[in-house]
């Protein structure tokens, strides 16, 4: 096989690679939910006790999960391993995922409210219902609200009525109706009830204002007690429960054990709630795991404890069985081009010291890209990491007390250092070694790196006290610690080149811009076709539309004669004539792009392999 | 990195067979019409119109990095040095990407060898990687075409901000200068700056306009059936979202 057909194979390969992995299907099976878990409800079917959650596999990437809990041991299990529920192809109202969930038993039925987020990330209130313990979903399609009794939705207002988005709501079927208590971003908690969820009409006072609602709420439910809605509020690391009605607490405040409640949701039994917990993991992670962990527990309705673990989660889920190999594909492609970089190097060298040698006109511009070259190497690569300045002591047998004495040393010493002086703790480097003998610390060595300028005669002051402040904690003689601060060089000579130098050229080249635009504007603005006047006018309107001035040109003009104005003109220009033309050429780039991908990638297209024997 | 849903795959494989389809036909002989761009026919002109001043010729790849614009770019490179071989006419080679680089050192000393002009010109004089910096880039290529006199500068590619900087540049030293890019906000800079600018899809045809090769032409061909099926879907679209506004049905039913 010739240089070009190994060559083209290998590209056919790995491209396949890549397009397999883009067009698989998504796994979903017991990863679906390993990234977060989220809204949380359950219910009592007969003899079943289930749960349903939202579970992530990437950001906005999610499915429901279903647990039933087993009537003998109590423990959970997710069954079945897939979602049963979620986001699909023609589903507009939940396009970017689904939250709240709320599950309510009607005899052998289910049904399941949840909120979807559309395709511009609003929120729409959905519902859907299951014959089979919740297994399979059948959506209905957003709930409907109205005020005057016609039921309407649209793709504009698909909940109706509502009046303002549902930021969080509850549900209930109580005595053969469907009720609702729900919380609308601006207005506030407003109240509704119908026979059936595309059916719902709402009460037209709001009942509580916003204002008037607890602050910072991160979850929120209710329940029917003796007809009166009780919510439950979770918000600023308090559960409060309250009267909607009258707004007064019917119970104290309790502190939630865990502060970072991100979901609440009662049930799935009358005294219980479901809660999702967000921890920051504490311990390292491998890059590829998500840094928040989400728990899933059920606990006591008043939160006294945080009750029983049912999920714990915290990892990257891989969409398809072929993504770890992307990231492979990714450290190659660096890989590969660190040596490319090497060899463009290479020739800005070979260049600049040919013209050096020939001493060409401008030579001096070559001797200074050395210098620099030289001078921001030697600041990049030979800049001292911590710990390796000047002698060291090093513990030949650190007990652990040793080590964590070093490890609090250096945390005091660094504020110690920042407090007296002022450098950033940023530009601050501070390491510390202890000398022992057996198991007793006899002596110090601190050693300071910075970045700034530090007076001599500060330092005179301040050492005497880091010296005092380590022997002290040390609790040894102070005349056995010897403290050695000094201006990390290549540190600071790197910051200097950059922000002396680096940056006020890429300013400055920058700024030229703007009088090469309006050298080119001068050009361009001359009228000399049809074409040319419309430039012109259109231009025109859209520089001056943008500015103040537009807009107090032709503020003046009446209401019945807006688009006349000045602001309305260079908007709609831009927003409707510019962006359908770019929007236009756009999807020719696109198209274009995909067929010549498809060419190199089939290796179709010769040129590709230019310089290599056929 | 997103993941294909149903009607991606289904689009993609309908998109890939169009084009692969008119490439069959093209190889089997099926005439393909290409429509006249002012801006690559021009090309041929620029190169002798420098050759006639004795000015260098530059060709600019932009700032793509290893994707597919590079290859666009790259192929055309070839198609250029070949013409300016034929006339004993160096070409410079600004690139701004190490990965660029290399490949552009290869098609360059390919054209020149394969009109038997290989030697003439030293690479490294000609193909000069300048910096990856957008300032630095955009600074060294207009410092190059001012210092050198440039006759034709060619600008191949993606740019930034820097567009401006390079072709006010050669605007300045009276450059006849053609932009091809597929970056679509560049383009009304170089519009002012340029004597002719091709930019969106053309920019891809333009390896197909120099070399009439049939799996390109066809290439072509099958990006026009497949802009006819996006074109019918906004047309569906627009009669399915428009008609299935429930108050506009009870209003046109009550009407």
């Amino acid at each position: 096989m010739s240089k070009r057909g190994a060559l083209k194979l290998l590209a056919f390969l790995v491209g396949l690679y890549f397009v397999l992995e883009y067009v698989l299907p998504e796994k979903l099976g017991g990863d679906f939910d390993s990234y977060e878990v989220r809204a949380p409800a359950g219910c009592v079917l007969g003899t079943n006790t289930l749960a349903f959650y939202v579970g992530h596999y990437r950001a906005e990437q999610c499915g429901i999960g279903r647990l039933v809990q087993s009537g003998a041991s109590g423990t959970w299990t997710r069954t079945p391993n897939q979602p049963v529920l979620q986001p699909a192809l023609f589903q507009a109202h939940e396009r970017y995922g689904m939250s709240q969930l709320a599950v309510q038993a009607n005899g052998s039925e289910l049904t399941m409210v949840y909120l979807g987020k559309n395709m511009q990330r609003e929120p729409v209130l959905c519902y859907a219902t299951s014959g089979d313990t919740g297994l399979t979903w059948r959506r209905h399609g957003p709930v409907v609200f109205s005020t005057n009794g016609h039921y309407w939705s649209s793709h504009e207002y698909p909940n109706g009525d509502v009046p303002g988005a549902i930021q969080w709501y509850a549900a209930q079927y109580h005595e053969g109706l469907w009720r609702m208590a729900l919380i609308c971003a601006t207005k506030g908690l407003v109240l509704a009830q119908g026979p059936t969820l595309t059916n719902m009409t709402l009460q037209p006072t709001v009942l509580q204002s916003i204002a008037q609602l607890p602050l910072g709420i991160t979850a929120f439910d209710a329940r029917l007690v003796s007809n009166q809605w009780r919510g439950y509020f979770v918000a600023e690391g308090r559960l409060r429960v309250q009267d909607l009605a009258d707004g007064v607490d019917q119970m104290d405040t309790v502190d939630l054990v865990d502060k970072d409640i991100c979901a609440y949701r009662l049930g799935p039994r009358a005294d219980e709630a479901l809660i999702c917990v967000e921890r920051a993991s504490a311990t390292a992670r491998a890059p590829e795991q998500a840094p928040v962990l989400t728990e899933l527990y059920c606990a006591p309705a008043r939160l006294t404890s945080t009750g029983t673990l049912i999920k714990s989660v915290g990892a990257q889920g891989r969409p398809t069985y072929l993504t770890r190999g992307i990231k492979w594909a990714g450290d190659f492609t660096m890989i590969v081009g660190g040596f490319a970089v090497f060899m463009a190097v290479i020739n800005l060298f070979l260049y600049h010291s040919k013209r050096i040698a020939q001493r060409q006109p401008g030579l001096h511009n070559s001797v200074l890209f050395f210098v620099f070259a030289v001078v921001m190497g030697v600041f990049t690569f030979f800049g001292n990491k911590p710990g390796e300045y000047g002698t060291q002591i090093i513990m030949r047998a650190p007990t652990p007390a040793a080590v964590a004495l070093e490890a609090a040393l250096k945390k005091s010493m660094l504020q110690a250092f920042t407090t007296l002086t002022n450098i950033n703790d940023k530009r601050v480097t501070v390491e510390v070694c202890l000398q022992q003998q057996e198991t007793t610390v006899t002596g110090a060595l601190l050693h300071v790196r910075y970045i700034g300028i530090f007076p001599a005669a500060q330092r005179a002051q301040v050492l005497p006290q880091l010296r005092a402040a380590v022997a002290s904690q040390a609790r040894i003689d102070a005349r056995a610690v010897q403290v050695d601060c000094a201006p990390d060089v290549m540190k600071t000579g790197f910051d200097f080149v950059f922000k002396a130098f680096l940056v006020p050229l890429g300013i400055a080249t920058f700024s030229t811009i703007t009088f090469y635009m309006i050298s080119a504007a001068y050009r361009a603005f001359k009228i000399r076709s049809a074409e040319a006047v419309l430039l012109m006018v259109a231009a025109f309107i859209v520089m001056i539309g943008q500015l103040p001035l537009g807009a107090w040109l032709t503020h003046g003009l009446p209401d019945n004669v807006f688009f006349l104005q000045l602001p309305w003109l260079a908007q709609k220009l831009l927003m409707v004539a510019n962006s359908s033309a770019f929007r236009g050429v756009l999807i020719g780039i696109m198209i274009g792009g995909l067929a010549a991908g498809l060419r190199i990638w089939l290796g179709m297209d010769e040129s590709v392999y230019a310089g290599l024997d056929k | 990195m997103e993941h294909a849903s149903a009607p991606v795959i289904i689009l993609f494989v309908l998109f890939a067979a169009f084009v692969l389809l008119q490439i069959q036909r093209a190889r089997h002989g099926a005439h393909i019409f290409l429509r006249r761009i002012a801006g690559l026919e021009v090309i041929d002109d620029a190169i002798g119109r420098a050759t006639e001043q004795d000015r260098p010729i530059m060709f600019n790849p932009g700032r793509d990095d290893l994707s597919v614009n590079l290859f666009c770019s790259l192929s055309v490179l070839g198609y250029v040095t070949r013409k300016a071989a034929k006339l004993n006419m160096p070409v410079n080679v600004p690139v701004s990407m190490p990965l660029a680089y290399a490949m552009a050192e290869e098609y360059w000393k390919d054209a020149y060898d394969a009109m038997g002009r290989g030697g003439m010109f030293a690479v490294e004089d000609n193909i000069r990687y300048l910096s990856g910096d957008q300032n630095a880039f955009g600074m060294s290529c207009a410092g190059w075409i001012k210092r050198e006199r440039i006759g034709a500068n060619l600008l191949f590619g993606s740019y930034g901000f820097e567009a401006m900087i390079i072709a006010e540049a050669g605007q300045q030293a009276g450059a006849i200068q053609v932009a091809c890019t597929p970056t679509f906000f560049q383009v009304p800079f170089f519009i002012v700056t340029c004597d002719y600018t091709v930019f969106g899809e053309e920019f891809y045809a333009a390896g197909a306009y120099f070399s009439h090769d049939p799996v390109l032409t066809g290439s072509l061909a099958g990006q026009d059936w497949c802009k006819l099926v996006v074109l019918g879907l906004i047309v569906a679209g627009i009669l399915v979202f428009t008609l299935t506004q429930q108050n506009l049905l009870a209003n046109l039913l009550l009407w």
